[in-house]
């Protein structure tokens, strides 16, 4: 409610008419078919992104780099997806978006060995990481994977044979948010259905109790955050085998920091993110025709995000209070 | 390489330095008072947008500096109220600052000028040379700056002082070491980590106040540009210290300017090498050195008791 | 003359616990006061009331003739009033200067000068007799009875008319215990009151004037030092005496479940945390460990658990000699662990009760299995709740929402689940009402029946001399020989003064 009504008063301030610009965003939202099929397309990566969120926060890792794992991952994919696909073209997919687990999960790996390792917070690396990704994304559009007419800084388009299946035809709606959704009923099954998962929520609440019970402590961590790592590089990779079909300089409009929005209102339950994901998503889409229709500006989504992250924490903290008493 | 070169490359990298400075100092002010704060790039961005906006309307940039300089204390303490009075995770917290940021600025910026925001620029904050200093070569540049480039090379002793040589200064340390310790002798732990938090977003958008109204002489939609966080890593590669934060930030302006003069300097490197030098160099001085050394002991924790 | 601090009628509650309740007390300048009391009986609350570290919920505090109320330390502090806590405050980054200059420092003084601090704090310190060392070295380096020196002349900066010490002794050898005295006595008469928590009857015998004794939160009894002794006190802190039940016969021809040869633990400065240790434990027998706190207890402990590795020496289980030092190995190996912290090191607080009841690797992996199986995981907890009356029976209930007692039932049935060949519980009723207590005692002689080895590391001699087999004691990282039944409780004591280290 809070979030809602300082949305409202954020249209007011800038310009709109709330209930005119609610309405666009509903009708942007859900008014028609297509939009639905935008919203998945825009809660897909939302959806991975905030379950490597969810996931690495469970174990106490405070990942802030699911955006540069994110790169890593639309990196892989387009790289395989730019070669030639040959006889097997039918395993080009599946080998993008492996591929660009393995990227997303590598990058992370080294926030998790710096931490294990070298005692280094995966705060700063992860941040760190981000920006480095962010550069070698553009080095790459700028050169070795700039596209053959050498025009724009964008890479070529991946092969045919890389590309996500649509889900209906005329809709831009595609496959990837079958694997998104599978990928949260996995993540939820990893964390209450299996000892690894119970070792890394015990890890990430209390690592000295979670020790002296015998669990493994920097295993989990370690595979957490490389499974962190590898759900948000999936969530590049299906952006680009199923949306872009290309790479270029800001790829991703800070899908690794709404994440961070969408895990949270999720309350880091794999379910709760698959909701949450979802009105994210929806909010985005809405934002734009809200933008078209009533001129608000769609930058508000993020300062939404904002208040809805900022809400949440207000909200902990009185239950946690309320638990005191 | 001729000396025009490198007084060139000097006059960047001091002009690089001044907003990473401006937002290194109020980090490690508020580090040392134990707070992480990862809401300085929002804090930045903010500082640039209101400084602009508001000498554009007022026809003062001094002005449009102050507002800037008040509206990020004032973004301190909401996220004190978030981190400090809520013991709300810093981390989330402070990256929900930065979203905020993102989003107001955008709107407001939209709001205000229009969609297309042409020719937003205005004249910018006059350089104030020091006669028989500023024409010297090379170290020329350090004192041919405008009154904002002086303030932060002078607000870095200032600081330095405040913190190691003050009674203050040693109770925002020991709060950030110990805030138990603290609080038993008398020290006002919230309050403290509160005020460091408001002059570290007082000092983060002095530093976005130098990009708009100082170096851009306009404001443009996300342009901190990942400063705030070139900042975060500052504070560490400088240890934590006042004169290594000096160091640091002219460190990491320097490796900036070097974008704009690399290919006069005859460098065969990528453009986008030198944007990463300084997060590749932060990685690499954490695994160096290990994590935490240098750090205040209660970094990052909330204080409850 | 009129008390310079009394309470009335004082009350502090936590959730379900009545920290204090109707607490009176008054302390006169120029006496030194005990506060007596076992572990948990509300002294530490009681002193964080008087300091402003704590608000009451009800009662009068009246402070040199005047109502008061300490919103803060700062106020107990500009009162004058000084407390010593028993964890240290003290900022081991900073110096000792660095530490003193808050409090020392003069009124309106915003510099930090570190030669003037440095010269009061010598002044002050030199006027009660303590000797701090370089005043320029880092705190963090130093050892506790210098720590404490520091924290007393912090305590007693500007003009501290009451001082408060809590649990000093604790941490201290025999020597800076009587050094401490010393000062106590200096500052006696010198028209200072002193506040002495304490839960030792020899160190009130023979520092106090006066002595409040404490039970459950409440005064029972408050007595001038020469109208008692120590028979009397006693009976007064621990109410009325659970029975004594020594145990069986310990068996002698049980195979050596736990055995130490030759166990050192080196520390990077300083002498060994352990030093070479040697004992033996037998299936079905249990082998006291006492000792004041800190003179290896937690480090015995750590080995065992499998959280440090020994520098060199043999620790066997069952016969066969431990290689890896890693708690997954140890338990494997069949030790099980009651821990000292249960909410830091025994429970994972956040998660439920029936999460907590299996939270262990040998518990959560059936047979190797990578998967949960949620139902029989849940079927074994409830048992382990019902078997122990662990209250309330919600399974779902955050293990931190439990009390003490029932989280230490839940800790003890957990380790007993295991089945375990070495059983080592590190104070295992610290703070637990007298039910509770029972029920951790009833539990360790459950599992000396099954024939497990257990070691009993505590401070509280009482406990160990009325349960264990055989008691050694612990001075300063070094094992005595075992004594055997029945013990000699004058010797024992002069023992844990170090009478007879090995």
């Amino acid at each position: 409610m809070v979030a809602l009504a300082s949305g409202a008063l954020l249209i007011v301030i800038a310009g709109g008419s709330p209930t005119a610009a609610l309405t666009a965003l509903l009708n942007g939202a859900f008014g028609s078919a297509d939009a639905w099929s935008e919203v998945g397309v825009r809660t897909c990566p939302l959806l991975l992104a905030g379950l490597a969120v969810a996931l690495a926060f469970r174990a106490g890792i405070w990942n802030i780099g699911a955006d540069g794992q994110l790169l890593v991952g639309a990196i892989m994919a387009t790289w395989i997806g730019t070669r030639a696909g040959g006889d097997a073209a039918w395993l080009m997919l599946p080998f993008a978006l492996v591929a660009a687990a393995l990227g997303g999960a590598l990058w992370a790996g080294i926030a998790g060995v710096l931490r294990t390792a070298r005692g280094v917070d995966e705060v700063i690396s992860t941040i760190m990481l981000n920006f480095i990704a962010l550069g070698l994304l553009g080095w790459l559009v700028h050169g070795p994977l700039m596209e053959a007419a050498a025009t724009y800084p964008q890479s070529d388009p991946i092969a045919l044979a890389a590309r996500l299946p649509r889900l209906f035809s005329g809709y831009r709606l595609h496959a990837g948010i079958i694997v998104a959704v599978l990928a949260a009923l996995a993540v939820a099954l990893l964390l209450f259905r299996t000892v690894l998962g119970f070792e890394m929520r015990a890890v990430g609440l209390n690592p000295l109790a979670a020790r002296l019970a015998g669990l493994r402590t920097t295993g989990a961590l370690l595979r957490a955050l490389a499974l962190s790592g590898a759900l948000a590089g999936l969530a590049g990779g299906i952006e680009v085998c199923g949306v872009t079909y290309r790479l270029y300089d800001n790829f991703s409009p800070g899908y690794g920091y709404t994440a961070i929005a969408v895990a949270l209102l999720g309350r880091l339950h794999p379910l709760g993110v698959v909701a949450a994901a979802l009105f994210f998503g929806a909010l985005d889409v809405g934002s734009l025709a809200m933008q078209r229709a009533a001129g608000v500006s769609s930058v508000l989504v993020s300062a939404l995000q904002a208040i809805v992250i900022f809400t949440l924490l207000a909200l902990e903290r009185r239950r946690r209070v309320v638990a005191n008493a | 390489m001729s000396a025009d070169l490198l007084t060139a490359l000097a006059a960047s990298a001091i002009t690089m330095a001044v907003p990473l400075l401006f937002a290194a100092l109020g980090e490690l002010i508020a580090e040392r008072s134990g707070v992480l704060n990862i809401g300085l790039e929002g804090m930045m961005l903010t500082g640039a947008f209101a400084a602009l906006a508001v000498s554009l309307l007022s026809g003062s940039v001094a002005l449009g500096v102050g507002i800037a300089v008040l509206t990020g204390a004032g973004l301190g303490a909401v996220l004190a109220w978030f981190v400090v009075a809520l013991n709300a995770n810093q981390v989330v917290a402070g990256t929900a600052l930065n979203l905020l940021a993102a989003g107001l600025t955008g709107v407001a910026y939209r709001a205000v000028f229009g969609v297309t925001g042409a020719a937003l620029t205005i004249s910018g904050a006059a350089a104030a040379p020091i006669p028989g200093l500023a024409e010297v070569p090379v170290l020329g540049p350090f004192f041919d700056q405008n009154l904002l480039g002086y303030a932060a090379f002078l607000l870095a002793p200032v600081i330095g002082f405040a913190l190691w040589r003050t009674l203050p200064g040693l109770q925002l340390r020991m709060v950030g070491e110990n805030p138990y310790a603290a609080e038993t002798q008398g020290v006002a732990v919230r309050s403290v980590r509160t005020a460091a938090l408001i002059g570290c977003g007082a000092l983060a958008a002095a530093g976005g106040a130098y990009l708009s109204v100082a170096y851009a002489n306009t404001f443009v939609e996300g342009m901190s540009a990942g400063r705030g966080f070139i900042a975060l890593a500052i504070v560490i590669v400088g240890r934590r210290t006042a004169s290594g934060t000096v160091l640091a930030a002219l460190f990491f302006g320097f490796a900036t300017a070097l974008q704009f003069h690399f290919q006069a300097l005859g460098l065969h490197v990528p453009f986008q090498f030198f944007l990463v030098l300084p997060y590749a160099l932060t990685l690499l001085v954490l695994a160096g050195f290990a994590g935490r050394v240098g750090a205040p002991a209660a970094l990052g924790q909330p204080y409850e008791r | 003359m009129a008390p310079l601090l009394s309470l009335h009628s004082v009350a502090k509650r936590f959730g379900a616990l009545q920290a204090l309740s109707a607490v009176t007390l008054d302390v006169a300048a120029g006496e030194i006061q005990a506060v007596l009391g076992e572990n948990g009986a509300g002294k530490s609350t009681l002193m964080k009331v008087i300091y402003g570290l704590q608000t009451p919920d009800a009662g009068a505090i009246t402070w040199d003739g005047k109502r008061v109320r300490f919103a803060s330390a700062l106020d107990a502090r500009r009162a004058g009033i000084g407390m010593v806590h028993q964890e240290f405050a003290l900022v081991d980054a900073l110096s000792v200067a660095e530490n003193l200059a808050l409090s020392l420092a003069r009124p309106g003084e915003w510099r930090w000068r570190p030669a003037e601090v440095q010269l009061a704090a010598r002044q002050l310190a030199d006027d009660v007799g303590l000797q701090l060392g370089d005043l320029s070295a880092p705190v963090g380096g130093l050892p506790v009875g210098t720590r404490q020196r520091i924290e007393i002349v912090k305590a007693l900066a500007g003009h501290t008319r009451l001082l408060i010490l809590d649990e000093p002794t604790a941490v201290l050898t025999p020597d800076e215990v009587a050094q401490l005295f010393t000062v106590l006595d200096r500052l006696r008469r010198a028209g200072t009151a002193v506040l002495f928590i304490t839960h030792k009857l020899g160190e009130v015998m023979a520092i106090a004037d006066r002595i409040t004794v404490m039970r459950r939160g409440r005064v029972v009894a408050r007595v001038a030092r020469h109208a008692v002794d120590e028979a009397e006190l006693a009976r007064l802190m621990v109410g009325p005496l659970a029975a004594d039940n020594p145990p069986g016969e310990a068996p002698q021809d049980a195979t050596v479940q736990l055995e130490l040869d030759a166990v050192t633990v080196a520390h990077s400065y300083g002498p060994p945390r352990l030093d070479r240790l040697a004992l033996q434990v037998r299936g079905g027998e249990m082998l006291g460990i006492a000792g004041v706190d800190g003179n290896g207890q937690f480090e015995l402990f750590e080995l065992l658990a499998g959280l440090r590795p020994p520098t060199s020496g043999i620790v066997r289980i069952g016969g066969a000699p431990v290689t890896v030092f890693e708690p997954a190995a140890l338990l494997a190996a069949g030790v099980a662990c009651i821990p000292p912290d249960r909410q830091r090191e025994g429970v994972v607080g956040a998660m439920s009760v029936a999460d907590n009841a299996v939270l262990n690797v040998r518990l959560l992996r059936r047979a190797g299995a990578r998967l949960l199986h949620p139902s029989a995981l849940r079927a074994d907890a409830a048992r382990m709740v019902a078997a122990y009356a662990i209250k309330p029976g919600d399974l779902d209930a955050p293990a931190r929402s439990l009390s003490g007692g029932n989280l230490q039932k839940l800790i003890v049935a957990r380790a007993l689940a295991l089945a375990p060949r070495v059983l080592v519980a590190v104070n295992p009723t610290r703070g637990l009402d007298l039910a509770a207590a029972q029920a951790v005692y009833a539990a360790l002689d459950a599992a000396l029946a099954r024939g497990a080895a257990v070691l009993l590391i505590s401070t509280e001699l009482d406990e160990i001399v009325a349960r264990a087999h055989r008691v050694a004691v612990l001075y300063r990282g070094r094992l005595s020989a075992p004594l055997t039944r029945p013990f000699p409780l004058a010797r024992l004591g002069a023992m844990l003064a170090g009478s007879e280290a090995a």
